[in-house]
């Protein structure tokens, strides 16, 4: 079971393939997926933002976090289910390109760093408010998490885009047997049969 | 002047500059719509409900103008790589008119009802009507390259 042949198999399972040959199914996921990304992603780059104490200063940490932390697991969900919709109908054309890989990898880590910040930050809100309070900002740890934070979405966004500009390296295609006699162009000359005007 | 050698633009020849170009579109957008939509979510009631609407408005104001200025920048290079093929493209067409219309409604509207602290009723509408023009503003975007 190469990683090939399960690729090939997850996409040709029957909705996948569906979405995948659809005229309008797949961009309005695609659509469905970006708009999340607009919507829910700004959300987090705000928590972002006012975790490095930068945006929204004068309301506190708590509200923050707690004011859109349901609307952030419905948006994650919805960029989630839309992503993976994606990925599993083009899967022969994604499972090799390395932006998707790094894409999958950075998906992984936004794990990682809630398993390590949630209970530290995001879940800690009264307490690091308290701090701020004493000492005027918030505790370097919730600067760490807000870069962390950024540095992963801001990365799994700009892989997202990249997907599409990677060409995998392809052989040289043979060259074409062609009658000397018959060949009219000058060595080295391109063998275009029309000049493109622009 | 639309017309001019396209592969002097360095966004047709230099590998890396057309998704770079993108990536801050789309970065600057998540940063400009996702605080209108923070507003909107207090607008529609189902958000930030320990602030006014006014109060978030004015917080995050700035950041949704420093989103726009990178995001119509971004924009206009992105046009200046093809110009008369996005001209031509509907989906731009539409793309730019929601987003004129975005903008005004934004800077009008939307801005007077959210300082306004508004009834739940005016402010749902209000909200409602921004979150859809933006949306629309995000998809048609995207249909750009499907159409």
């Amino acid at each position: 079971m190469s990683a090939a042949s399960i690729s090939h198999a997850i996409q040709s399972i029957g909705f996948l393939t569906y979405i995948r040959e659809s005229g309008y199914t797949y961009p309005m996921i695609m659509a469905t997926h970006l708009a999340s990304i607009a919507v829910f992603g700004g959300l987090i780059l705000m928590t972002d933002l006012r975790l490095l104490g930068l945006a929204m200063t004068e309301i506190s940490l708590t509200d923050v976090v707690r004011g859109v932390r349901k609307w952030k697991r419905i948006g994650f969900v919805i960029m989630v289910t839309m992503g993976l919709l994606l990925g599993t109908s083009e899967m022969d054309k994604y499972y090799g390109n390395p932006y998707f890989q790094i894409k999958m990898f950075l998906i992984l880590m936004v794990g990682v760093h809630a398993w390590i910040f949630r209970p530290r930050v995001y879940n800690n809100t009264e307490a690091l408010d308290a701090e701020a309070r004493a000492t005027g900002h918030l505790p370097r740890v919730a600067r760490v998490a807000a870069i962390g934070s950024l540095v992963i979405w801001i990365g799994i966004a700009c892989c997202g885009r990249w997907i599409a500009y990677f060409q995998p390296p392809r052989p040289p295609a043979p060259p074409i047997p062609q009658t000397a006699a018959l060949d009219i162009h000058a060595p080295g000359m391109a063998r275009l049969p029309v000049t493109w005007i622009r | 002047m639309l017309i001019y050698d396209l592969n002097a633009n360095p966004l047709n020849s230099n590998e890396w500059a057309f998704p770079l170009t993108e990536c801050f579109h789309i970065t600057s957008f998540a940063l400009s719509v996702g605080t209108i939509a923070l507003v909107d979510l207090r607008l529609l009631g189902l958000g930030m409900k320990h602030q006014t609407a006014g109060q978030l408005y004015r917080d995050t104001s700035l950041w949704t103008l420093a989103g726009f200025i990178i995001v119509i920048f971004s924009g206009l290079l992105i046009f200046s790589s093809d110009p008369i093929h996005y001209l031509y493209n509907e989906a731009f067409r539409f793309k730019i008119t929601a987003l004129v219309i975005g903008l005004i409604y934004n800077y009008t509207i939307h801005r007077k009802v959210a300082l306004s602290d508004p009834s739940p009723g005016l402010g749902a509408l209000v909200g409602g009507v921004s979150l859809v023009i933006w949306i629309l503003v995000v998809f048609s975007g995207l249909w750009i390259a499907f159409i």
